[in-house]
């Protein structure tokens, strides 16, 4: 009886008659569910706002009053001085080494985990849980709190910096890498076991061509997330164009702060240009 | 571990060297549902046999447990005059070596060149030292890839990447691979599903070749009853998990091979 109407209607509209669908699992009750989670997610924003002490008025005075960015800061970083921008581009060269030290330390230990790592060819349970485990340990600890780890224990330099990146990238790169495996066509790992061949010659021959590009994709992203690791570690004593940075801000010094900025927007951009170019020719 | 008492005549009495691969009594289940129900059967040397069934008759599975890809319930397969249930670690590994599989994906690594691949079948004869790259393969193994390539007609393309070869190209240089491998037995996993008519008829005619001349048992699975009659020297039918008919083509009749499509889609 309740079908009439819809499909008198449907007949209006299309002109012909449509038949009536069966009715839809769940109804009203997933409707009230998905009010129940609107609720709760409002809830959470309104709760964060609070607890980080956000404040409109704060915002808008920062920006547009007298002593703000752009009626305070702004005039006082023009012109940049230029006298400091061979400086500024041998500190980015620091923070670029740090970002290519600690990239190929990473992948050198990524790729020492991933056969154990990747669900698919593992060779025992306990080791891809252990190797899964590290990793995520690695993933936990910010960047951050690891270069003052080590600040702690060998003192301030970029050094500190490539062993913060490099530990910390091992738990990023080696879980998408892992990924990256699990989620290749695994028919040539099949074809090279039943061929007789030992696990580690199937890793060298049908793991690692499968998943290369992917791999140096997956390098190629992280170059330039590192790079910008990087610089903010510099901030705290990880030397490099941060570390400069952080310098001149804290003595006001704003017109030499344009300058290291200036290189650094420069850098950060060739560097993404560069894994760019690279990533399409990989792929 | 579960050695069927079954076997043991078969072993005893003849080794077999007519018959490198042996399956007695295979039973395989997936929870509920038993895809195996005590299959027999045996491939000669210098024989291609077909095994052709509905899809979820269990001929893949069949395939796979016969080379331990998956480990059957119950029964055995005899490679060789070993029975692979009973092997693990480094012993199946050898064991395995005298099979070749040849898969309906075609499993060749795309970004690496027909000659690479090939050359990868015989992966489980060379030491790990002389393993690390391509590049580091015995001569003896170059040789015998170069060999396997003539033989599937496909010398030409060996500085082609896979990747870029056509679909029966591939399959024909998967087979290389497999007989470069220098196995008794070629298992095929639907090897010409993924192909167009022509390129079909080179593989199987191909695989038949291969059987014929160079006294290899060839065991394929196929869902091409015509291509299956006109190549092969034994068919086997299959119909949930077991063994409807086990005969030469010409004995086949039509009506059986449709019984084998109808019974599963009656159910």
């Amino acid at each position: 009886m309740r079908q009439r109407p819809s499909t008198a209607a449907a007949v209006d509209t299309i002109g012909i008659s449509s038949p009536p669908l069966p009715p839809r699992p769940g109804g009203r009750r997933n409707r009230w569910l998905w009010l129940l989670w609107g609720v709760l997610l409002l809830g959470l924003l309104v709760y964060s706002w609070i607890e980080v002490g956000g404040s409109i008025s704060t915002f808008i005075s920062g920006i547009f009053a007298r002593k703000g960015l752009i009626r305070d800061v702004f005039p006082s970083t023009v012109p940049p001085d230029l006298s400091v921008l061979w400086d500024g581009i041998k500190a980015a060269m620091v923070t670029l080494c740090i970002a290519i030290l600690s990239i190929v330390f990473g992948v050198v230990f990524s790729l020492l985990m991933l056969p154990f790592a990747a669900r698919n060819i593992t060779p025992n349970r306990a080791l891809y849980e252990l190797a899964r485990l590290i990793q995520a340990i690695l993933r936990a600890i910010p960047e951050l709190i690891m270069l003052l780890i080590f600040n702690v224990v060998m003192g301030f330099s970029p050094f500190s910096s490539v062993l913060a990146l490099t530990f910390h990238g091992i738990g990023v790169k080696g879980k998408l890498f892992a990924e990256a495996v699990e989620e290749m066509d695994t028919s040539p790992v099949d074809a090279l076991r039943v061929a007789g061949a030992r696990r580690g010659q199937i890793f060298l021959h049908a793991v690692l061509p499968g998943v290369r590009n992917t791999l140096l994709g997956l390098t190629l992203y992280r170059l330039d997330a590192n790079f910008r690791s990087a610089v903010t570690l510099g901030a705290v004593g990880g030397g490099g164009i941060g570390f400069l940075i952080d310098n001149e801000l804290n003595v006001f010094q704003y017109k030499t702060v344009l300058t290291y900025l200036i290189v650094l927007v420069v850098f950060v951009l060739a560097i993404e240009r560069v894994s760019t170019i690279l990533r399409a020719r990989f792929t | 571990m579960a050695a069927s008492p079954g076997v043991k005549p078969v072993a005893s009495g003849a080794p077999a060297p007519d018959a490198p691969l042996i399956i007695d009594g295979i039973c395989k289940s997936f929870g509920e549902n038993a895809v195996l129900r005590g299959v027999n059967l045996r491939v000669a040397r210098g024989e291609l046999l077909t095994v052709l069934g509905a899809n979820g008759s269990g001929k893949s599975t069949l395939l796979r447990c016969a080379i331990r890809l998956l480990d059957p319930d119950a029964g055995s397969a005899r490679l060789c005059g070993k029975d692979l249930a009973a092997l693990k670690g480094k012993e199946l590994r050898l064991a395995r070596r005298e099979a070749a599989v040849v898969f309906q994906q075609i499993a060749l690594v795309k970004r690496r060149t027909a000659f690479d691949n090939v050359c990868c079948g015989a992966l489980g004869r060379i030491p790990l030292s002389r393993s690390l790259t391509p590049a580091a393969f015995p001569r003896e193994v170059r040789d015998r890839a170069a060999v396997a390539l003539q033989r599937v007609g496909l010398l030409d393309a060996a500085w082609q990447r896979a990747g870029t070869l056509s679909g029966g190209q591939a399959q024909r240089v998967a087979i290389a691979r497999a007989y470069c491998q220098q196995a008794s037995v070629i298992l095929a996993d639907e090897p010409v599903s993924a192909l167009d008519p022509r390129a079909a008829e080179e593989v199987l005619a191909l695989l038949a070749d291969l059987a014929h001349n160079d006294g290899l048992a060839v065991l394929t699975v196929l869902h091409q009853p015509e291509l299956a009659l006109r190549y092969s020297d034994q068919i086997v039918g299959m119909t949930r998990g077991e063994v409807s008919f086990d005969k030469p083509p010409a004995d086949v009749s039509g009506e059986e091979v449709s019984a084998l499509y109808q019974h599963l889609h009656g159910a």
